[in-house]
């Protein structure tokens, strides 16, 4: 040590030098990525609107309406138009704090009148709720949220067909042709459908929470939807 | 040690996840399924090697004293940038499984314990060929790993449904306990395995751990 003294002031001009060198890289490279990662997330955000949105001719994504609900999350409504006339609104929560181990964000679209939508795919009526971020444990809390294709080895080299449109899961079909009324939504099992799984009851109230704070907040909001954007 | 040794040693003798049992966070987080392990592993691998590559370059400059918040600098660096990388190119389902865990690649230690123990002495071909080694060792580590345990969970592999007729609500595979329990199993088999082989060539096993030779504090204050 003594023979030696520490240069400190070398020492912290060496840091600098690195850290500048670093920062300068990482902007390039954020520029060079940055445009195609909002696009990104601008074209999750519109698939999951096609799916859950009847046909429309106008730009959903333009027409928009923000609302806090009675939770405080902030539901964000796109308008979807055919012929100039409403023919439903697709209700986006983003970070609701309710999930197992994070928050959940999905896509609900609403019949003109705030009730969850009913979509009919694949010879089965399918609601239109889509969870697009969960991280919730997989296999037991994905199982409500995700829809996903089941495919089977057999599939992979019988070569079955691409089925398009949304694929069914129970959990999440019971929601459709709700409507949020006074009473919260419980958990509850309805004849063939349930929208609770056991062993993760905490996510199934999470989705159940805010499909119906995403309902709720369309129901007292009418009136402003209905004129359109704000 | 020649440079295929330096290459290979990482894949199955000198394991990170099965012999020197680093970056267990990762290991033990994201192998709830094969493909999260397979693209944890890659993820790391193009890290560990960009980084045990700037480190090796600048391995006589860089000052003793303040070598780990450099190390740190470096890799972080490449972390953000698989980060940016995979958020514009990536499925965004990969990215969304694999999001949280991305940015806990700096402070994994297989990266910069290779860069300490390693990269920081050694030319930039030999640090290439280990990080390589080590990343891809990391990779296949956690391949098995996850896809043992999505196997046994829902008997699918890779997403892809092996056995139709198969429980799904065997969870215990897929919970974090699950997780020890089997990476328990594949310690117990690698051990068994490096003891056996050591007794048939008449030596007594020592597993390599860190020692002297990987250890650079004795040397700070030279």
């Amino acid at each position: 040590m003594s023979a030696q003294k520490i240069n400190i002031p070398m020492l912290g001009v060496f840091l600098g030098v690195v850290a500048a060198a670093a920062a300068g890289l990482l902007a390039g490279v954020q520029g060079l990525t940055a445009e195609r990662i909002e696009a990104n997330k601008k074209a999750a955000i519109s698939l999951a609107m096609n799916q859950v949105l009847p046909a429309y001719d106008n730009e959903p994504m333009t027409e928009t309406n923000t609302f806090a609900c009675a939770r405080g999350w902030k539901v964000t409504f796109y308008t979807a138009r055919k012929d100039g006339q409403i023919v439903g609104y697709a209700g986006k929560v983003d970070n609701t704090d309710d999930g197992f181990s994070g928050t959940v964000s999905l896509i609900v679209g609403l019949d003109a009148d705030g009730s969850v939508a009913s979509i009919a795919s694949n010879g089965m009526t399918n609601s239109a709720v889509i969870v697009t971020a969960q991280t919730e444990t997989p296999g037991l809390g994905t199982a409500i949220a995700e829809r996903k294709l089941q495919k089977t080895i057999t599939d992979l080299f019988g070569g079955s067909e691409e089925i398009p449109g949304l694929v069914g899961n129970k959990y999440l079909d019971w929601y459709a042709g709700k409507k949020a009324g006074e009473e919260r939504w419980a958990i509850v099992k309805d004849g063939e459908k349930v929208n609770g799984k056991t062993g993760a009851t905490i996510t199934s109230t999470a989705v159940c929470e805010a499909v119906y704070a995403v309902s709720k907040t369309a129901v007292e909001h009418l009136d402003e939807l209905s004129k359109g954007a704000e | 040690m020649s440079l295929a040794k330096e290459f290979s040693k990482g894949i199955w003798k000198e394991n990170p996840v099965l012999v020197l049992l680093l970056g267990m966070c990762p290991t033990l987080g994201v192998t709830s399924s094969a493909t999260n392990g397979l693209g944890m592993g890659v993820a790391t691998l193009f890290v560990l090697m960009c980084s045990n590559m700037v480190i090796s370059l600048m391995r006589n400059i860089v000052p003793k004293k303040i070598r780990i918040p450099v190390y740190i600098v470096v890799i972080a660096t490449f972390v953000t940038i698989v980060d940016m990388l995979m958020q514009a190119y990536a499925p965004a389902t990969l990215y969304n499984a694999l999001g949280l865990f991305i940015p806990l690649i700096v402070v994994n230690c297989i990266v910069l314990g290779r860069a300490e123990a390693f990269a920081s002495k050694n030319g930039i071909v030999k640090s290439l060929a280990d990080g390589l080694g080590m990343g891809l060792g990391f990779t296949l580590a956690l391949v098995a790993l996850g896809g043992t345990r999505e196997f046994l969970a829902g008997g699918t592999l890779f997403q892809i449904k092996m056995i139709p007729a198969w429980t799904t609500d065997f969870m215990l595979p897929t919970s974090a306990a699950g997780a020890f329990i089997i990476l328990g199993l594949f310690l117990a088999a690698k051990n068994a395995q490096a003891i056996r082989k050591a007794k048939r060539e008449g030596k007594a096993y020592t597993p390599p751990g860190l020692d002297c030779r990987s250890c650079n504090i004795c040397d700070m204050d030279k």
